[in-house]
Order: C-alpha cells, then sequence, then structure tokens
C-alpha cells in the first residue's frame, strides 16, 4: 500500500524487525554500564570490561535476527495490535535505557 | 663552654663570608673542609654535643596537576593528545651535608651524585646548617643554586621522562651568617631551598595503543629509551591484565626515585577534577581518588634507597565515552549490510507466507 509522499506503509514483519533492533539496542546500552560495574565490584584475575564488550555486539547484531526466526518457527502470527504494542514499547525501553546510560556516566 | 665554642666558629669562619668571588672562597672553605673536621670545629662539635656522622637532606614534593585535556576524537583515529599542567612546590631542608657535596657544587660539578664510590676527594666532614651558614658567602650560595637547578633539572628528566619544564624559580632561606648567635642547634633552623616549577606533559596516545598495552603487545617496547621504561614498569607492577579495567587502560606514569643515603622524600600527588588514580604499585598513602602520597626515606639508611612508583591516571567519563563510540560504530559498521540483505529478502517472504490465504 502507498501512504502519503509515496512511502509504503511498513509491513507487520518490518515493524517487528524494527522492534526487535531497537530492543536489542536498548539492552546494549543498559548493560553496557553494568560492565564497568562488575569490573570495580569483583576482584577477578582478568577484567570482564573488553569480553563482555564482545559479548554486547554480538548480542545487539545476532538478537534481531533470532527473535524474527523464532518467531517464524513458531509460525506465529503477526498480530497488528501486538506489532504495535512492541514498537511502541521498544523506543520506550531504549529511551530509558539512555537515560540510564547518561545517568551513571554522569553520577557513577 | 657553648658561647666559647660559638665565638671559635665565628672567627675561623668569618673570612669566608665575607668573599665576593666564588674563586676566592674556595680557599677559605679549605680551611674548615679538608679531610678531616678541623681541630676548632671538632672542638665545636663535642662543646655542643653534636655527633654529625651522615648527611641529613629532607625533600618535599607537592605535585598538583592543574590542567588536563584530553582529545577524545583524536583517541579514535591514533593521535589523541593529552595535555597535563602541574605545579610543583619542592621544599628541600639541610641539617647535615657532606663537605665533598659543597665542594663538588662550587667547583661547577654534579653535586647530587657524590658519593664514596665516585668523589675525587673523600671527607668525612659533615657540615650542619649552622656551618654552612657561616662558610658561605652570598656569591658562593648563588653557584650552588645555580648547580642544583641544573641538577634538578636532569633529575626531573630522568626520573619523569616525558615531562617539560616550563618555569623554574628557587628561593633560599635560613642562610644569613648572623644566625649563628641566637640559636643553640647545630642542625636547627635547617638551610631551606623552594623551588617553584610549572611543568608541561604532553603525550600521543590511541585507543589501538592502550589496548596493545593492556594485551601486553605494545610495539614501542622495542625502542631504546621506551624499552628502559617499559622494562621498568614491568618489573615493578601488577600486569595490566590482573588490574581492573581503568587501571588496566589507564596511562602508566613511572617515577624511578632514588635517595642517597641521609636523605628522604616525601611526594604528594593531586589531579585535577575527572582524573582519578587507579593503581599504585607501592605501599601508597591514598587520600582519595585525586590524592595519593609517597616515601622513600634513606635517612637511616646505610646504601642508596631505591624505589620505582608506578602511578595509573584515567579520565573514566573519557574513555567510557571513546569505548561507547567505537562499540556503537563497530555495530553500525558491521551489521549495516546482513540487515539490508535480511529485511530485503527474508523479511519479503514472511510478509507474503503472512498475507498468502490459508489453505
Amino acid at each position: 500500500m502507498e501512504g502519503n509522499l509515496g512511502r509504503r506503509e511498513p509491513t507487520l514483519a518490518r515493524t517487528l524487525w524494527g522492534s526487535d533492533r531497537r530492543w536489542s539496542l536498548a539492552t546494549t546500552v543498559a548493560l553496557f554500564p553494568v560492565l564497568f560495574i562488575i569490573d570495580e565490584a569483583v576482584d577477578a584475575s582478568f577484567s570482564p570490561v573488553l569480553p563482555g564488550l564482545a559479548g554486547l555486539l554480538l548480542l545487539w547484531l545476532i538478537a534481531p535476527y533470532v527473535a524474527m526466526e523464532v518467531r517464524a518457527w513458531r509460525r506465529t502470527a503477526f498480530n497488528a495490535r501486538r506489532a504495535g504494542r512492541l514498537d511502541i514499547s521498544s523506543k520506550y525501553g531504549l529511551g530509558i535505557a539512555i537515560a540510564w546510560f547518561v545517568l551513571w556516566l554522569v553520577f557513577a | 663552654m657553648r658561647w666559647f665554642g660559638w665565638v671559635a666558629l665565628a672567627v675561623v669562619l668569618g673570612p669566608s663570608a665575607l668573599a665576593q668571588d666564588p674563586g676566592d672562597v674556595l680557599g677559605p672553605l679549605d680551611e674548615v673542609l679538608g679531610d678531616t673536621v678541623p681541630p676548632v670545629l671538632d672542638q665545636v662539635y663535642g662543646a655542643l654535643g653534636q655527633n654529625l656522622s651522615r648527611e641529613d637532606v629532607r625533600i618535599f614534593l607537592h605535585m598538583n596537576f592543574t590542567k588536563g585535556d584530553v582529545g577524545i576524537v583524536g583517541l579514535m583515529v591514533g593521535s589523541g593528545t593529552a595535555e597535563v599542567e602541574a605545579h610543583i612546590t619542592l621544599r628541600v631542608e639541610m641539617r647535615v651535608i657532606s663537605s665533598d657535596r659543597i665542594r663538588a657544587a662550587v667547583e661547577g660539578e654534579n653535586a647530587y651524585n657524590v658519593s664514596a664510590e665516585n668523589a675525587t676527594f673523600l671527607s668525612q666532614a659533615f657540615l650542619p646548617a649552622e656551618v654552612f651558614r657561616a662558610s658561605l658567602s652570598a656569591e658562593v650560595i648563588a653557584a650552588f643554586q645555580a648547580e642544583q637547578e641544573a641538577a634538578l633539572r636532569t633529575y626531573l628528566a630522568d626520573a619523569v621522562p616525558e615531562l617539560e619544564v616550563l618555569g623554574l624559580d628557587i628561593a633560599w632561606a635560613n642562610t644569613e651568617p648572623q644566625r649563628i648567635i641566637d640559636d643553640t642547634s647545630l642542625t636547627e633552623p635547617p638551610i631551606m631551598v623552594t623551588i617553584d616549577a610549572s611543568v608541561r606533559y604532553l603525550r600521543t596516545e590511541s585507543v589501538p595503543s592502550l589496548l596493545e598495552t593492556y594485551l601486553g603487545r605494545d610495539k614501542a617496547a622495542s625502542e631504546g629509551k621506551k624499552a628502559y621504561v617499559e622494562r621498568l614498569k614491568r618489573d615493578n607492577g601488577d600486569p595490566p591484565r590482573a588490574r581492573d579495567f581503568f587501571g588496566a587502560a589507564a596511562y602508566t606514569q613511572l617515577l624511578n626515585l632514588s635517595m642517597q643515603p641521609g636523605w628522604a622524600l616525601w611526594v604528594d600527588l593531586r589531579v585535577p577534577r575527572g582524573y582519578s588514580f587507579e593503581y599504585a604499585n607501592e605501599d601508597v598513602e591514598v587520600h582519595n581518588e585525586r590524592h595519593i602520597a609517597f616515601a622513600v626515606d634513606g635517612l637511616e639508611a646505610d646504601e642508596e634507597e631505591q624505589a620505582v612508583l608506578l602511578v595509573s591516571l584515567t579520565h573514566r567519563r573519557a574513555v567510557v565515552l571513546v569505548l561507547f563510540a567505537a562499540l556503537l560504530v563497530t555495530g553500525i559498521l558491521v551489521g549495516a549490510l546482513p540487515a539490508y540483505f535480511y529485511a530485503r529478502h527474508r523479511l519479503a517472504s514472511l510478509d507474503e507466507r503472512e498475507t498468502r490465504p490459508s489453505p
């Protein structure tokens, strides 16, 4: 379907895909400070920060694909209402993650 | 008996206090700075109950870092410049000093590295502050001052190789010969020299360089003086990976400090807001993350006391922001192409499956 200005309306799959990518980015941003908190709290033989960063990068890149393929494998129906809620919640989640990161950076 | 000793001292040493030329001073100095303590001085020491058989020189060093700028963007592209400025106050209190050291200073030699092993003349004469005051003219003090300033510049260049001295002011105190009449102690008040200096530190770093240091693959270790510095760091501190992340990925400064017998050094370091000391290898007195203190005490030692201080300094926010930015850029670059093809092909097939009427 064509919307205003010639833009195609996002399909359900694309809406879900975008939400999954925002949720994985939000998780990455939220967990980033946790690496340093753990590093400071735990007296280990090596620092977990760099391995943790590699893990976060993989999580951010791979999680959206996994989520989409799990839905496809379960043949879960793409419900427009649920997709819409997921879309909105992913945006709020990313905002909260960014706010948490900024607060940690300023006050930690 | 004490007053007789003071009067005798004044009579013997009086002429040297009137000397106008450094070249003329050595003559009167020789009268008191022979290979052994002259009889009259020995009488004075005995009369006053002083046993002067070693030096007593105490150094107090306060370093207040006043500025710290880090080029964050430059760090990511390999040319991040860290510029640090500091105000240093150094106070040296000389209560007892070797006559060899004074003679070396007056004759233009290296007065700091004088010891039994390298002195061309060996003397057992240790001069307390009072004799020092009485035996030296203003010109000798000025000559001594120039030598000490030059020796200090050399010492700083060796101890902190990457430091540039912007300004250096030296002021002497308690040098007036007339004090000899008022005091009852040969060593108090000490001859004091206060050195006020401003220094600047410039260093170029990058994220890859910091990571190489963290992983122990620093290429600079194979080059001359840098190899020496890196070896000292390895031999006198925990390996970077054994510290927490900020302690490992921080800038590590090496201070190679040594004190001769009878000398002691107390060091006090402060850094500006935003910076923090993340790691130190010796028994450092940590007041808070921006203020540490350290001492090398050779007052009672018979041999040279040496200590290598390793201090890791970082700007946490700068490091965090650089790492976060690197994570985002890497994720965007690596994930862009696969995401494009997935969206173009796989999502299209999923949409088609959803829109296909079910049988």
